[in-house]
């Protein structure tokens, strides 16, 4: 017998599910539906409800029928849409579900919690983490900011932070402050060990996440040149590196006075870790100016926006004559040969995304799989010269399990079918160029759903 | 046209009539011959600037209705619609309708020669020819029916008050159903079909005026004096078969033996009745103290109807039938004159009645059982007004000369009308009277016709015409409107377009302002050309770090302002905003207190800067918060350990929002405008507290410290309620900024449904209710300060699809 909590709400199908458009969705397998009708779950109705349906989906397999869903779901389009989660994992989930009443917060920090962590994991082709915590938060405050206030609130949410897979650490003017998930040699080590040990993590080659807030890059004693070295690796970084500011208003309250309970503060913390683990890719020549405005290709804004997981695309190739998202950075573009397969490539059926990324000597292109691809409607329609066309939707759900339309014109539709989750340019400028808050565009991106259903 | 789910009884007849229908709609399309007849009444009506090569589409349009009105009305007059309708049993039917655009009254109708039906479909039966059939001419005929409508648009007020009080809706139908034997309740809902309402006096009151008015016209005078003896005879008379109807004598014998006026005084006592003779004597034109011998008869009719409608049973509902088969005959008694015996009088009343309804009425009234049902919904639409006309307009237009209206003023001003009325009549086949007449042998006219098929087709066929005479004008109207409306969100959104994401988010904006580049930077240095160096990087510092903190700020601003303008492009072109859980201390609560600029300059031209502001929050199970304005940075904070935060379901999210501070928004600027402190402090203080309300939502209220009168506070309840726009689709003058408070509550509560309503602190039914509430720690003697209510979601957090739920469902 199923018992509801005020969290937690079932839905007998698909279209239950997405009308009531929760957070996370979870699909359960009760094991009733053949491999083969996995297949056609996964390729046919996963892509028919694709845009409407939650962002967030976890599949929950049926003991045994971890792997076939993971064949279903490689299968099909869009890639990546949901994550597994494992066999042993599923149990207890599926346990604590079926009996739901009074277990909704818990319920939710743990799909929550498998779910940062699965897309984490999908990075990393399902490399196991193999260890505990996966994700590593480090932040750093600098001595105008830590007041014992601060301290106060930092102490009384990290005494409730009970995640277990996730650790948070806080440096304030007396030395670090830690939630019980930090490793044993990190909670012993001096400050100056503890800042050794950051920079060998930074640099070991764990599949692990660090995620690293530093107020007004003064918090945290983390030479430029680790963080650089950290970064080469990307567009599979397992740094997140996420400067705060007082200008960041929501933000920076939020860092400075966390929630003090169990289930406010963990679910703050798998919000912050979420949008540093999700990488972002934008296509918007208003981003693409305000990365020229600072600088060359390889800037300062450019550096700092994919040291955070946001990709600033200058080219959409493939579709129409026009290519570039901004006649400024020709000669940038033309001036480094590392970027010549920059941008949104589709050929045909195929698509690939490869991102620019500043190696210290020079600009190259790497190719990317990110979590959301943000697509300005008018850009599209001028690079395109109208033809783009819903299959292109459909092909570049190939690279990214999500496309999100933004405009500054409201949910009126353009060129970008109608199906495209809508997110405001506002939301765009504000956190990415405005003053860069990632926590706050995920969110939103992840929150984003079309305007109305075309058919 | 879409085929019915529910099966018919009368299969074939359905199938003719879906024909029909489908033939009616045809009459739309125009031929070329009608086109010629339109542009002479197009040249005649002078609407137009005539030339010879007006088109179609040039021609005005209410020379086109009127054409194609008369070709609807051309093909019901046709033999094989009567067919078809008397095929199924009706006797009478029509519609009718106030065309607000015009000014006028449209009718449909149709008198319809009984049919002989198939052995098949006859019951038993006894012929039961109606009014204005064989003795009156036809054109009389139309004529009259045509009044009959136009007079049937008027029902009291009271029905809407009514139906607002019990939740009901005026614009559904209201359907009359006696139900025979069974003595049923008639207000019921037909399966399927949309909700029935039965709006009690409305069609009683409207045969009153029939009665009355047909006298009038019989005494052949404009005086709206009561019928009398002499005036029977020039009556329009019905005349149908009374052979072979047989009453018990014994029950008249009942009924005669009763005093009539002892009777009265019971039957006609209570408060109800003085309101219902008050309003009679304004709709029938009561000259005051003038002698009303039908009227007693009417008032036992209505008191008897009423209690027929309920479910009555036992010795006092018999009574009350005798009581008014007695009041009947002396009625008729009076009329006729004479000693009439009680069966002459039914056969009197027949006779004299001077529309079929109220036959059928005082039929069943005397005959004790409904050998006939009246079925009458009234039809409108909410954006049907009902609401809207003056009395004077209508009596101008149905009944009375100028002259005769204009006296008429002073009385009620707001009579109901209804917009569109449908009526029919036809005998009930359950007759049980009807059992004993098959031994007679009488003819056979009774059809099957289940009643709600009837009035179904009733509704089908007032459609083409409504479509054309109401629709179709009201489109051309709204589209005018809308047009309007289109403009100005047009012009909103290209404002957040241009100015939002193109201007505001520039990156070169703070070069345009001078915040940053040359022009500035070479001005400090001529400032400091003769500084020493020192002197000169200690200046420079200091400018830059303020500058800092003028672009902050002014960042700060203008991302508040690009999403708002977001928030209005949003709603201007609608969609659908997913509830994201966001922290309502934290997100949107303290987001909003870090909004220096915005809250140093909201209520600065009502004399109130940053530093006279205060906020408090409490949450479900907290305490009071404070905040309190701090000088260095503009910036509202609360003293003390960080409390706790809560999720709430925000749709859109960090745009969505800005509902919530348009709302506060105004509410502060309200407060500050309208009210008067509610401790003489100057402080203006704004408190909010969120409280648990139901499983999927908590109650916000939100109030200032200010105090608000009691008419204050019903101005704005007053607004809150009323339409944005009238009933023309016109802008409702004043209250825009409660206006936009509704929208953003409505905004908040999404889909949220209520399931609940009771006390205070639940899940409002409106998207924002204001209520008086005592200031606080005050008794409520010292007076009111003005509260809001509104419903925030609960976030839904975690949604699991599974077969097993499926099953379980």
């Amino acid at each position: 017998m199923i018992t509801a909590d005020s969290h937690v709400r079932w839905y007998p199908s698909l279209d239950a599910m997405v009308k009531g458009a929760p957070f996370l969705g979870v699909v359960a397998d009760e094991g009733t539906i053949s491999r083969d009708g996995l297949v056609a779950f996964s390729g046919e109705r996963l892509l028919k409800d694709h845009w409407f349906l939650p962002q967030r989906l976890i599949v929950l397999p049926a003991p045994g029928r971890e792997a076939d869903w993971r064949d279903a779901l490689d299968q099909c389009t869009p890639r990546n849409r949901a994550v597994v989660v494992s066999d042993e994992a599923g149990a207890s989930l599926r346990e604590e579900l079926a009996d739901a009443a009074g277990n909704g917060e818990r319920i939710t920090l743990g799909l929550y919690e498998k779910w940062v962590e699965g897309m984490l994991l999908r990075r990393w082709a399902r490399t196991r983490c193999g260890e505990s915590p996966w994700a590593m938060v480090f932040l750093g405050f600098k001595e105008g900011t830590a007041t014992s206030e601060l301290a106060n609130n930092w102490a009384q949410a990290l005494s409730a932070l009970d995640l277990t897979g996730i650790s948070v650490s806080v440096k304030l003017r007396g030395g670090w402050l830690d939630s019980r998930a930090v490793p044993e040699n990190f909670r012993n080590a001096s400050n100056e060990e503890r800042d050794e040990l950051i920079i060998q993590r930074l640099l070991s080659d764990t599949p692990t996440m660090s995620i690293i807030f530093d107020d007004h890059g003064e918090g945290l004693s983390i030479d430029d040149t680790v963080v650089q070295a950290a970064a080469k690796v990307a567009p599979q970084p397992r740094l997140s590196l996420q400067p705060f500011r007082r200008s960041q208003v929501g933000l920076y309250q939020s860092l400075c006075a966390p929630p003090p309970t169990r289930f406010n503060i963990a679910f703050f913390v798998l919000s912050l870790v979420e949008a540093c683990v999700a990488q972002v890719a934008i296509l918007d020549e208003r981003v693409v100016e305000a990365v020229l405005e600072r600088g060359s290709i390889a800037g300062e804004l450019h550096d700092e926006l994919f040291r955070a997981g946001i990709f600033s695309l200058l080219r959409l190739n493939g579709i129409g004559s026009s290519e570039r998202v901004n006649d400024i950075m020709r000669a940038s573009i033309l001036g480094s040969p590392g970027l010549k397969r920059e941008g949104i490539w589709v050929n045909g059926d195929s698509v690939s995304i490869n991102v620019a990324v500043n190696n210290g000597d020079e600009t190259i292109a790497l190719p990317s799989r990110p979590d959301v691809l943000l697509l300005h409607d008018r850009l599209v329609d001028k690079l395109t010269g109208g033809r783009w066309n819903r299959k292109t939707e459909t092909t570049l759900l190939g690279v990214t399990p999500s496309l999100v339309r933004i405009s500054g014109g409201g949910y009126e539709v353009q060129v970008l079918g109608p199906d495209l989750p809508f997110l405001d340019f506002s939301i765009v400028s504000s956190t990415v160029y405005g003053s860069l808050n990632k926590f706050q565009l995920v969110r939103a991106a992840f929150a984003a759903r079309p305007a109305s259903r075309s058919d | 046209m879409k085929r019915r789910q529910r099966r018919w009884r009368t299969t074939p007849e359905w199938a003719q009539f879906e024909a029909f229908l489908a033939d009616m709609h045809t009459l739309h399309r125009l031929p070329e011959e009608e086109f010629l007849r339109i542009k002479e009444a197009c040249r005649k009506c002078k609407t137009l600037e005539w030339t010879d090569r007006l088109t179609l589409r040039d021609l005005c349009t209410s020379c086109t209705r009127q054409a194609i009105r008369d070709r609807i009305q051309r093909r019901i007059r046709k033999d094989d619609f009567s067919k078809f309708l008397g095929g199924v049993g009706m006797l009478v039917a029509g519609f009718a309708f106030a065309d607000a655009w015009n000014e006028s009254l449209r009718f449909l109708n149709r008198a319809i020669e009984p049919e002989e039906p198939s052995a098949a479909e006859q019951v038993s039966s006894y012929e039961t020819k109606y009014m204005f059939q064989g003795s009156l001419r036809a054109s009389a005929r139309e004529g009259i029916l045509d009044l009959i409508r136009e007079l049937f648009l008027i029902v009291r007020d009271e029905q809407s008050k009514r139906a607002e009080k019990l939740h009901a809706r005026v614009e559904d139908f209201y359907y009359m159903l006696h139900e025979g034997q069974t003595g049923a309740a008639v207000a019921c809902g037909a399966p399927g079909g949309p909700p029935i309402h039965y709006v009690p006096i409305g069609e009683i009151l409207f045969m009153l005026f029939v009665w009355r008015f047909f006298c009038s016209l019989a005494n052949g005078r404009d005086s709206h004096g009561a019928a009398d003896q002499d005036t029977i005879p020039r009556m329009v008379t019905c005349r149908f078969s009374w052979a072979g109807r047989v009453l018990p004598l014994e029950q008249w014998a009942i009924g005669l033996q009763n005093d009539w006026s002892a009777l009265e005084g019971s039957l006609f006592a209570g408060d109800e009745w003085q309101d219902w003779s008050l309003e009679l004597e304004r709709l029938l034109l009561f000259a005051e103290g003038a002698p009303t011998p039908w009227l007693t008869c009417v008032r036992t009719y209505l008191e008897g109807a009423e209690l027929r409608r309920g479910a009555w049973s036992g010795p006092d509902a018999r009574d009350v039938v005798d009581d008014l088969a007695m009041a009947a005959w002396k009625y008729v008694r009076q009329l006729a004159g004479g000693d009439v015996q009680p069966r002459q009088a039914v056969s009197l009343l027949e006779q004299g009645a001077p529309c079929p309804l109220l036959g059928v009425y005082f039929w069943i009234t005397l005959d004790r059982y409904p050998a006939t049902y009246f079925a009458c919904p009234v039809w409108t639409t909410a954006r049907y007004s009902v609401r809207y006309r003056k009395r004077t307009q209508i009596l101008r237009d149905s009944l009375l000369g100028e002259e005769e209206a204009s006296q008429a003023r002073g009385g009620n001003a707001d009579t109901v009308i209804a917009g569109i009325a449908l009526c029919m009549t036809a005998p009930l086949a359950c007759d049980p009277t009807i059992a004993e007449l098959d031994s007679h042998s009488l003819r056979r006219v009774v059809r099957r016709t289940d009643p709600e098929e009837l009035r179904d087709l009733l509704v089908l066929l007032s459609r083409p015409l409504v479509e054309l005479l109401f629709y179709d004008p009201l489109t051309d109207r709204l589209r005018e409107l809308r047009g309007r409306e289109a403009m100005a969100a047009v012009m909103a959104r290209n404002l957040s377009h241009n100015i939002g994401s193109h201007v505001i988010s520039s990156s070169r904006l703070h070069v345009g302002l001078g915040l940053e580049g040359k022009v500035w930077s070479q001005g400090l240095e001529a400032a400091l050309a003769g500084s020493t160096a020192d002197q000169a990087t200690r200046v420079k510092l200091l400018v830059h770090s303020e500058l800092d903190r003028v672009r902050d700020r002014l960042g700060t601003f203008h991302a508040y302002v690009q999403a708002r303008l977001d928030f209005i492009a949003r709603v201007l072109t609608g969609g659908r905003d997913v509830a994201e859980p966001m922290f309502l201390r934290k997100e949107i609560f303290e987001h909003l207190l870090s909004q220096s600029v915005l809250l140093g300059c909201l209520l600065d031209d009502l004399d109130y800067r940053g530093e006279s502001l205060g906020f408090r929050l409490r949450l479900p199970r907290g305490t009071w918060s404070v905040y309190a304005h701090d000088p260095s940075d503009g910036v509202f904070h609360a003293g003390g350990s960080e409390p706790d935060d809560i999720l709430v379901g925000v749709p859109g999210g960090f745009i969505g929002r800005h509902a919530f501070y348009a709302l506060i928004e105004n509410i502060l600027r309200n407060a500050a405008r309208h009210g008067a402190s509610v401790d003489g402090s100057r402080k203006l203080v704004l408190s909010i507290e969120l409280a648990e309300s139901s499983e999927d939502a908590y109650s916000l209220l939100m109030w200032c410290n200010r105090r608000a009168s009691d008419e204050q506070i019903e101005k704005v309840r007053s607004l809150l309620q009323g339409e944005t726009i009238d009933e023309s689709g016109q802008l409702v003058g004043g209250g825009h900024g409660l206006r936009e408070m509704n929208a953003c509550a409505a905004f908040i509560r999404g889909d949220l449904r209520v399931v609940e309503y009771g006390e205070m602190q639940t899940t409002p039914r409106r998207p924002l209710e204001p209520f008086r509430a005592s200031a606080e720690g005050e008794p409520e003697s010292q007076g009111a300060i003005l509260a809001y209510l509104l419903a925030v979601r609960k976030p839904r957090l975690v949604g699991v699809w599974s077969a097993m739920e499926a099953r379980r469902q």
